[in-house]
């Protein structure tokens, strides 16, 4: 029967793969949160107690105010044998940093010879531990980025602290970094007493390199504490127990020491007394001797002093001699310089004549050989024109000859001419009459009158006249030729007689002008030699005159050059006289000189002496007052203190413990909101299965099978999906959620080691709870259908009926709705408990995202009014407690030059208890209460009344009071000014801080408090002008000259602060990333779940709207108007809801430090509503592809 | 072209490997005005020839043409405009919308076109004037088909196509049921196509198409229908 029955759940599965899947998927996602953050707290404990055991954490650490002697060590090791004792150094130093602040180092020795000692246990993480004396190693925090292995570090001290006396060795070569679990915090590093107060390196170095003489912390561990958890009560109630075992120890060794120190102290004093004694009486012994050896110095000055006076009255004789001599000197040589100038002007003028005289000779000289020149060249030309004239005269001569022989043949020519001329005329006659002969022949011939042969005859005749004729003009001819070539040779003579002539006629004219020539030339000579002659006699006389003066001037010089010897000779002496005279005086002064110095210096003999006897006296006094002071101390000797640190001193510590109690706090709320919603879907989903089955339930009813054996397979089917959702969420949530939040945790705490173990039982638990909430719900959704009988279960269910809601009677609100408006609302009324679901998911959903931003706004806030409103001061400015007033004053006028000004305020980090409660707080003094309301914001948080720091108390934050347990005004608080000194004081009032912890304090109230007697100054609070808007290159620039600054340790500006404090809580948008993934894997299940089951409940009736005619859109809007109006209900619902779930998380997320804001912003509100939004949306396009996909066909088939 | 024209209407399905015919070569043609059953056995493909001409499902081939349209070929979303307008579709089992009154669910049909009767009217006509406010689980079977027949004329159909209407009631009420139909059919001269395995009504139609086996057997044309009150069976 079973047997049926399961294989009808395993074909079941088969058949409806999402239903299963979505109930496997709400289990899972459900689970696994809830597993896996409860996993969380317990896994951050484990995986730090393993770190802690492995590491062998010490348990106690021991410091006393004397120290611990062999004495102390031996107590502790024959009274404690079953622990670990480690006896060692530490102290606190200076370091310089890259940035050139002076920042405190602790120190610890590092003994390598015990095997199991805590220190070897320090985890190396680079390099390698000291092996030498000059090695360390330091520790690894993110603070110390610039150092590195193999660089240099140099411990110093201050006026306060000496290191000298401490240490042996201060330079060191870095060789490791380290991890320590006693360091987990990642920022905190301790308190100390110098510096600023708060530890910023740790440095491990060699034990050898200690030179103190008592061990200064005992460090003790024990196997036996190793059995417990770490965090647990078991543990600490052992703890407590071992320390009540040390602190016996501790009694009877404070008392033990006491004793020790007070013996050996009168012994000392005693001591002290006998040598002071002994030492006065050599002191005043010599004093004496003293006075004698100045009163003989004093006798010998006076005779120095005489001698002294005589010589200083010669001295002024020579004095006045010299004078004399230099004032006749001074008369004579102007003198002297008269008559040389005298003789230089003479000289000058002769040299001058001479010159003159020079120069007309030459120029006589010249003139003479020109005047003989001049006749030579006269009396050449006369010679010359001389022979001109007889050429001349020859010429001429022969021209009259050659005209009458040219007149002559003249004649001849023109007798010629006639001749010929008369025979051309006969000639040319005889012609005439043969041509008339022959003309008449001719005639006759013709007329007849006449034979030829008579012509023949006749004409012979006229031939042989001819021929005579023609001979004739023949020799006419070469007559005529002959007359023209005598005429030409004629007329040829002719020109070249008129050339000669002419030529005659000029060298004539020539030869009569150079005659004038020679005749002036001749003239001038002779007055040029009238001339030179006048000339050379008016030389000689100037020659004459010449050598006269120049005799005279050779007398003068003689005279002149025989006084400038005499005046040498004088000069001379009296140089001579003044040199001597001068040493004299010098050596006068010298004794002088040597005399006062020996004045001086028995005077100074005299005051020297009453000096050395006042001081003598003083210092006596003073030794003697020391002895007696010690004397009263030795009385007043405190007894030796023991302070006993347990594992929650070490910073960081306790803070981890409580923030994974934190995380377990948030494990428990967030998860059981999933349950609840996973069974909520599993719940209607089994519902929905159940109903679906109705006439299958019936059928097996009808076959007799008990309600059981039928409720088996719904179990059966929904079991195997809730335990196969709960095993693979567990599986993937222990391992996912706890890892999110150790890496979380890894930005503030160093915790190596990661144990991500599965618990058991915490795994079965979760598994039952599975299935009981799964068989819970199926139960309830079987119950009803199984008492129904058979007859009614085979019948169609009959639709849930129709029915009039409650809004239907409020007319006026019903009438005013659409038509749509009506179905939806009715549609929303039918289904109450979808309704519901809906609802509560989706509102779940919207409170996930609003609480993730509400954190995220949270702590925006805090650094938005913490720097902003509260913290008001620009930046500080840190010194030692030993600074001058002029160096303060120095800050002060550097900071005057950026526009700065401020105040001296006390800051240190100290620790602050109440009854069991204690934490680290700054206590921050001034001188008054305006000095502090200048740099923060004193008011409520609430109000915003501004408070005023009194005598009366002081005033601390808020965080602060709650973490003392719920301090209120008016409550006392014990402050631990120093390691050793405590002190209560009342609370006067409760302000608002969210950074840090802050005690605000008067001067006077301190002074009160303390005893002390002015308020130790550690540091300087400046203001600019410019707020925070200081440029950053005047931060640097001021930041750098004021470290310039004697005894400033570091400058610091607020928004650096800022910065660091955002860097670190960013890690929270982790957390919102968690809660806005899950948030949405919620919504999505919820209501695609719902949205799932709603279409199919209804698919007959979406299929009617569709046979209807109603097109995709409106089909889904029908379907979805609902879903719309949950969903925004169910957004405002978890807007309200998730509003107490961001004060929860933010409460219980706090870490110790900070205070988170508590406001959420209407952003915020409105992101997360639009969110949730979002995903409704995504999840009905999802259903609007189902809803066209409904096949009308199908959905409409006849029941069967 | 008659009012309603099938050419060769085939459906088939696949079963895994196997090809179902569930229409083989449908064809008939009714005319305006018409009151024609198709009758015949479970099975045999009738109510599969009532959703292609309701618009609800589309033959694998053929073609159809309902008032000269060519329904054969719409799309998606001019078979819902056709489902809107032309349509009225009668159930066995009325899917009345549960969650409304009888007035509600023909609003619901009505608000989607422009020209519709009244839901008071239409109620009144079919005789449920006062089970206007009445939700479906209040009624009863009759009262119901009859909401649902009101809800189909209300949007004035060109086609009522109707799924065996008197197959879930008793036999008074069926008769007045059909009764109904054909008086709607006479009057106001609608074109009704009823399904259904009851032979015995067929005297009633103006035309009854007989289907066997996927296929049309036989078309007969009554030239005298019988009123219904004269019906037995």
């Amino acid at each position: 029967m079973k047997n049926a029955m399961l294989k009808n759940a395993f074909a079941e599965m088969r058949k409806t793969k999402s239903r299963f899947l979505s109930i496997f998927g709400i289990i899972a996602i459900g689970t696994g949160f809830f597993a896996g953050l409860l996993q969380s707290a317990p896994t951050m404990k484990e995986s730090s107690d393993h770190y802690y055991d492995r590491t062998s954490l010490l348990d106690y650490r021991l410091v006393s105010t004397y120290g611990f002697d062999d004495n102390d060590i031996k107590a502790m090791k024959d009274g404690l044998s079953d622990v670990d004792i480690y006896p060692g150094y530490f102290t606190d130093a200076y370091v310089n940093t890259n940035a050139g602040e002076k920042k405190v180092a602790r120190v610890y020795s590092l003994d390598n010879t015990g095997e199991n000692n805590p220190y070897s246990s320090l985890q190396i993480i680079d390099g390698r531990l000291p092996e030498k004396e000059n090695e360390c190693v330091i520790d690894s925090s993110k603070m110390l980025t610039q150092y590195k292995v193999g660089d240099k570090l140099t411990l110093c001290g201050d006026e306060d602290t000496d290191i000298d006396d401490t240490l042996s060795v201060k330079e060191f070569t870095i060789v490791g970094k380290f991890e320590s679990p006693m360091y987990i915090s990642d920022v905190e590093r301790g308190n100390t007493t110098i510096g600023s107060g708060s530890v910023y390196m740790l440095c491990y170095i060699p034990q050898s390199c200690f030179k103190t003489e008592v061990y200064t912390q005992v460090v003790i561990t024990s196997d036996k504490l190793k059995e417990y958890n770490c965090y647990s009560d078991e543990y600490e109630n052992a703890r407590d127990e071992l320390g009540e075992r040390i602190q016996q120890i501790a009694d009877s060794r404070e008392q033990g020491r006491y004793d020790e120190i007070t013996e050996e102290a009168q012994s000392k004093i005693n001591d002290g007394q006998k040598e002071l004694d002994e030492k006065k009486a050599d002191a005043y012994k010599e004093i004496d001797d003293n006075e004698k050896k100045l009163s003989d110095a004093k006798k010998e000055l006076d005779d120095a002093k005489v001698q002294l006076a005589d010589g200083k009255a010669q001295l002024a004789d020579s004095k006045k001699q010299l004078d004399d001599a230099k004032k006749q000197l001074d008369e004579n040589e102007p003198v002297l310089a008269d008559s040389k100038k005298q003789l230089d002007d003479s000289k000058k003028q002769l040299d001058d004549s001479k010159k003159l005289l020079d120069d007309t000779k030459a120029q006589l000289d010249s003139s003479k050989s020109q005047l003989d020149s001049s006749a030579q060249q006269l009396d050449d030309t006369k010679t010359q024109l001389d022979s001109t004239k007889n050429q001349l005269d020859s010429t001429s001569s022969q021209l009259d000859r050659a005209k009458s022989q040219l007149d002559s043949a003249k004649a001849q020519l023109d007798e010629s001419k006639a001749t010929l001329d008369a025979t051309d005329k006969q000639l040319n006659d005889s012609q005439k009459d043969i041509d008339n002969s022959r003309a008449q022949i001719n005639t006759a011939v013709a007329a007849g009158m006449m034979t030829s042969d008579e012509a023949a005859v006749k004409l012979a005749q006229l031939d042989a006249a001819q021929e005579q004729v023609n001979a004739g003009r023949a020799q006419y001819e070469s007559g005529l030729a002959q007359y023209n070539a005598g005429l030409s040779a004629y007329e040829k003579s002719k020109a070249e007689y008129d050339a000669g002539y002419t030529q005659y006629s000029t060298a004539k004219a020539q030869y009569e002008s150079g005659l004038a020539r020679y005749n002036d030339g001749k003239a001038q000579y002779e007055s040029g030699l009238d001339r030179y002659n006048d000339g050379k006699k008016q030389y000689e006389e100037g020659l004459v005159q010449y050598n006269e003066g120049k005799k005279q001037y050779e007398d003068g010089l003689a005279k002149y050059e025989k006084g400038k010897s005499e005046y040498d000779n004088g000069r001379k002496q009296y140089e001579d006289g003044l040199a001597k005279y001068n040493d004299g005086a010098a050596e006068y002064e010298r004794n002088y000189a040597s005399y006062e110095d020996g004045l001086k210096e028995y005077n100074d003999g005299v005051k020297k002496l009453s000096d050395a006897k006042s001081e003598a006296d003083k210092e006596f006094a003073d030794a003697q007052k020391e002895i007696d002071d010690n004397k009263k101390k030795l009385d007043d000797i405190e007894k030796p203190e023991w302070y006993l640190f347990t594992r929650e001193d070490d910073p960081g510590y306790s803070e981890y413990g409580q923030n994974s109690e934190r995380i377990s706090n948030i494990a428990m709320v967030f998860p059981l909101f999933f349950v609840m919603v996973a069974a909520l879907v599993c719940l209607t989903t089994m519902t929905r299965m159940v109903e679906e089955q109705r006439t299958q339930i019936g059928t097996l009813k009808a076959l007799g099978y008990k309600n059981g054996s039928i409720m088996f397979k719904y179990m059966f089917y929904a079991l195997t999906a809730a335990i196969c959702g709960a095993v693979f969420g567990m599986l993937v949530g222990m391992k996912i959620f706890p890892a999110i939040i150790i890496k979380a945790y890894a930005m503030m705490y160093t915790i190596p080691d990661m144990l991500l173990p599965y618990d058991f039982v915490l795994m079965i638990c979760t598994v039952a709870a599975a299935i009981l909430l799964t068989a819970v719900t199926v139960y309830f959704s079987c119950s009803g259908i199984l008492h129904d009988c058979p007859a009614t279960l085979m019948r169609p269910k009959t639709p849930k009926s129709g029915k009039k809601i409650l809004l239907e009677r409020i007319g006026f609100i019903w009438n005013r709705l659409s038509f749509s408006h009506k179905v939806t609302m009715r549609n929303i009324f039918r289904y109450k408990r979808r309704m519901l679901m809906t609802i509560v998911g989706i509102a779940g959903c919207t409170a996930l995202v609003l609480t993730g931003f509400g954190v995220y706004d949270s702590v925006n806030d805090i650094i938005q009014k913490q720097f902003g409103e509260i913290s008001n001061y620009t930046g500080i400015v840190a010194y030692g407690d030993k600074q001058t007033d002029e160096q303060i004053a120095e800050i002060a006028d550097k900071l005057a030059g950026y526009s700065c000004k401020g105040d001296k305020i006390y800051q240190k980090q100290i620790t602050v208890a109440s009854g069991k409660n204690s934490t680290d707080a700054y206590i921050f003094g001034a001188k008054d209460n305006d000095t502090i309301t200048q740099f923060v914001t004193v008011k409520d948080r609430r109000t915003g009344e501004h408070y005023t720091v009194t005598d009366d108390g002081v005033i601390i934050n808020k965080k602060l009071a709650t973490l003392l347990g719920g301090i209120k005004k008016g409550d006392e608080i014990t402050l631990s000014l120093s390691e050793t000194k405590r002190v209560n004081a009342k609370v006067t009032e409760i302000c608002e801080n969210y950074a840090h912890h802050y005690v605000y304090i008067t001067e006077n109230l301190y002074k009160k408090l303390s005893g002390e007697d002015s308020l130790p100054y550690n540091c300087y609070f400046f203001n600019s002008d410019e707020g925070d808007d200081m440029p950053e290159s005047d931060r640097d620039e001021l930041a750098n000259e004021l470290m310039k600054i004697d005894g400033v340790m570091g400058v610091s500006f607020k928004t650096s602060v800022e910065g660091t404090f955002r860097t670190m809580l960013n890690s929270l948008l982790l957390v919102i990333i968690v809660l806005i993934v899950s948030a949405g894997a919620l919504a999505f299940i919820v209501l695609y779940n719902l949205t799932n089951i709603n279409i199919n409940e209804r698919i007959r009736e979406i299929a009617s709207l569709k046979v209807l005619g109603f097109y995709d859109k409106e089909v889904s809007m029908y379907v979805f108007r609902e879903t719309v109006i949950l969903t925004l209900i169910g957004t405002v619902t978890g807007m309200v809801f998730g509003r107490f779930l961001v004060d929860f998380v933010v409460r219980t997320a706090e870490i110790d430090m900070v205070m988170f804001g508590r406001t959420v912003h209407p952003m915020s509100f409105l992101i997360s509503g639009l969110i949730t939004i979002c995903f409704a949306v995504i999840v009905m396009l999802f259903m609007h592809r189902r809803l066209m996909k409904v096949d009308m066909v199908e959905a409409l088939k006849s029941v069967e | 072209m008659s009012f309603v024209t099938l050419n060769d209407i085939t459906k088939q399905y696949h079963m895994g490997d196997i090809i179902i015919n569930a229409n083989d070569k449908v064809s008939f043609d009714i005319e305006k005005g018409e009151f024609a059953i198709i009758v015949g056995p479970s099975g045999s493909g009738k109510t599969t020839v009532l959703n292609i001409l309701g618009g609800m499902d589309t033959p694998t081939s053929g073609s159809f043409y309902v008032d000269g349209s060519k329904i054969s070929g719409y799309n998606r979303k001019e078979l819902i405009d056709y489902r809107r307008y032309d349509i009225g579709f009668i159930f066995q089992f009325y899917n009345l919308i549960p969650n409304l009154t009888a007035k509600e669910n023909i609003e619901l049909s009505t608000q989607t076109v422009q020209d519709y009767i009244p839901a008071v009217e239409i109620l009144e006509k079919v005789g449920l004037t006062d089970r206007i406010n009445n939700f479906p689980a209040q009624l009863s079977g009759g009262e119901q088909q009859r909401v649902a027949i009101a809800r189909a004329l209300a949007k004035k159909p060109k086609l009522l196509l109707c799924d065996e209407p008197t197959g879930a009631l008793d036999y008074n009420t069926g008769k007045m049921i059909l009764k109904l139909l054909q008086d709607t059919c006479r009057s106001d001269n609608m074109t009704v196509i009823l399904v259904t395995h009851n032979t015995a009504i067929c005297p009633m139609a103006d035309r009854v198409i007989h289907m066997k086996s996927s296929k049309v057997s036989e078309i007969v044309v009554n030239e005298h229908p019988t009123p219904v009150e004269e019906i037995e069976w």
